[in-house]
């Protein structure tokens, strides 16, 4: 038996369907731009579109991982060392997708320069154009992980507590709401703020694996209605 | 490796309703307990207590003489499969759901979980949602026997399964209990079905402990009375009589009570015949007792 078994689990399996599936999106979104460069000029990132499709999907993925907790029960493991292990998954697993996006603007970039095409990103980003790959890299990183541990503490309430546990909603978005003025994802006027990114991750970060230690630390298991 | 429970004080509450009150267990290991009960008294919340599915409101779970709740060390020693039959998401196909086992158990047996799924005749590639009642309930049996935990919990873990199906759990249960010998808590309704399997039979009533004995003494405690039925009504006048069934001339009468020699000799001497009574008349009369509820 491995160590850190429920990590390697999900780093073998998830990550990977992951990152093949998120591969797939951007593909098909290159040939979306190029059928759409035939009827009208292109002046959009089409990686930055999809940029702000993918918090929900962070946070979607999160919360319909509320079962696994459950699951890694039956088989014997603690919710103490999903509370480690999973946190662990997050952050390589939203790591190597960020990374992933970074040279897929990379390759954007290059064909958007051959074609002379403009490559605009949404205003509130914090970045500028396309070629800022560190600071691209970062916000990303810090976007994906702070939006997956909420949906995984937001799923996860909803399981402990049924309806109740959409009161979860509220630090949650106040987290969002937090990080999203730094890091430029959901991103609201009135919360942009000029902090650092990285401190400002790291206190989201911790605020979020706090209240999802709160909430799975003790979690009884429920039996589904068969 | 067998694993011995005791429980002391164990109190579970869901909100203002408590589940168990102050349940005190001693099993030694390497025996198959049947757990009895009827809806509600609370045999899913203490074997869910038992595997550390649920902390308990107070008082202690002991498996293998340590504390169970969020100690790896003896979780992993425990496989608790409940009714739902729930070993997996239900989007995941049975061959991942295998594979996490793997992974996440110690004690998994890969070679005799693939042997399990020809015997059951489960489609690896199909996901748990696709499966019938019957077939997810015999997954999670695979899943159960396959984990070769030292205590093995199952919970209902029949349901919807056909007799044929149910009488292959139940081989298959035994024949690898006398392989490698360990613990196994069994909670069923299915009593006369799968009672030939229990070494020891507790019952829970409301959240007690009603009856804590070994089968052959608890079969004692009455006795089925056959023959002419005038001969029958005669010899059983002034017993507990637990049940009736008559067929033409011929009666079977289940009396609950030791019956004295003398009492034997009488039946004797009237041509009437003595045997076992079947567990769950008794199930059906001490339960009832305690509830006041008759059936």
């Amino acid at each position: 038996m491995s160590r850190w078994p429920i990590a390697r689990y999900l780093l073998g399996s998830h990550t990977i369907f992951l990152l093949l599936l998120l591969f797939g999106v951007y593909l098909f979104v290159g040939v979306l731009v190029g059928v759409v460069s035939l009827f009208t000029e292109i002046r959009l990132s089409g990686v930055d579109v999809v940029g702000q499709v993918l918090p929900w999907a962070a946070l979607g993925y999160g919360a319909s991982t509320s079962g696994l907790i459950a699951t890694v029960l039956v088989h014997g493991r603690t919710r103490r060392e999903f509370l480690i292990q999973h946190p662990v998954f997050q952050v390589i697993t939203t790591g190597l997708i960020a990374a992933m996006i970074t040279g897929v603007y990379v390759v954007e970039t290059l064909a958007y320069r051959a074609l002379d095409w403009d490559q605009k990103v949404q205003e509130q980003r914090a970045y500028a154009s396309t070629t800022e790959y560190a600071t691209i890299f970062g916000v990303y990183w810090s976007m994906l992980l702070i939006w997956l541990m909420l949906g995984v503490f937001v799923g996860n309430a909803l399981y402990r507590w049924e309806a109740a546990g959409a009161l979860s909603f509220v630090p949650a978005a106040l987290i969002v709401l937090f990080s999203g003025g730094v890091n430029g994802f959901f991103s609201l006027p009135f919360a942009r703020s000029d902090l650092p990114l990285l401190p400002v991750t790291a206190v989201a970060v911790a605020l979020a694996y706090g209240l999802l230690w709160y909430t799975g630390r003790d979690v009884p298991l429920k039996t589904r209605v068969a | 490796m067998t694993l011995a429970i005791r429980t002391t004080d164990l109190r579970v509450r869901y909100g203002d309703t408590e589940a168990l009150h102050g349940l005190d267990l001693d099993l030694p290991g390497g025996k198959i307990y049947g757990l009895l009960g009827r809806n509600g008294a609370g045999k899913s919340t203490l074997l869910a207590a038992l595997a550390g599915f649920r902390k308990p409101s107070a008082g202690t779970v002991r498996i293998g003489g340590e504390p169970v709740f969020e100690n790896l060390a003896v979780t992993t020693r425990i496989c608790l499969i409940r009714e739902d039959g729930a070993v997996g998401d239900p989007s995941d196909n049975l061959g991942d759901v295998l594979d996490m086992a793997r992974h996440l158990r110690p004690s998994w047996d890969k070679r005799y979980a693939e042997q399990l799924m020809d015997r059951f005749a489960l489609p690896r590639k199909k996901t748990i949602s696709a499966l019938s009642r019957g077939q997810r309930s015999a997954f999670g049996v695979v899943v159960g026997l396959a984990s070769r935990a030292p205590l093995t919990l199952f919970d209902e873990a029949h349901l919807g399964m056909d007799a044929p199906t149910r009488q292959l759990f139940l081989d298959e249960l035994l024949r690898d209990y006398l392989e490698r010998p360990r613990t196994f808590v069994i909670s069923t309704h299915l009593i006369e079905e799968q009672s030939p399997l229990f070494e020891e039979v507790l019952i829970i009533d409301r959240g007690r402990m009603l009856v804590h004995e070994e089968l052959d003494e608890l079969r004692s405690r009455g006795v089925s009375v056959t023959g002419p039925a005038e001969e029958v009504d005669a010899f059983v006048a002034g017993l507990t009589v637990l049940s009736r069934q008559r067929l033409g001339p011929t009666e079977q009468a289940m009396v609950y009570g030791a019956l004295g020699d003398d009492q034997r000799r009488q039946a004797k001497a009237r041509g009437l015949e003595l045997g076992p009574v079947g567990v769950q008349d008794l199930f059906i009369h001490l339960t009832s007792a305690s509830t006041g509820v008759p059936r």
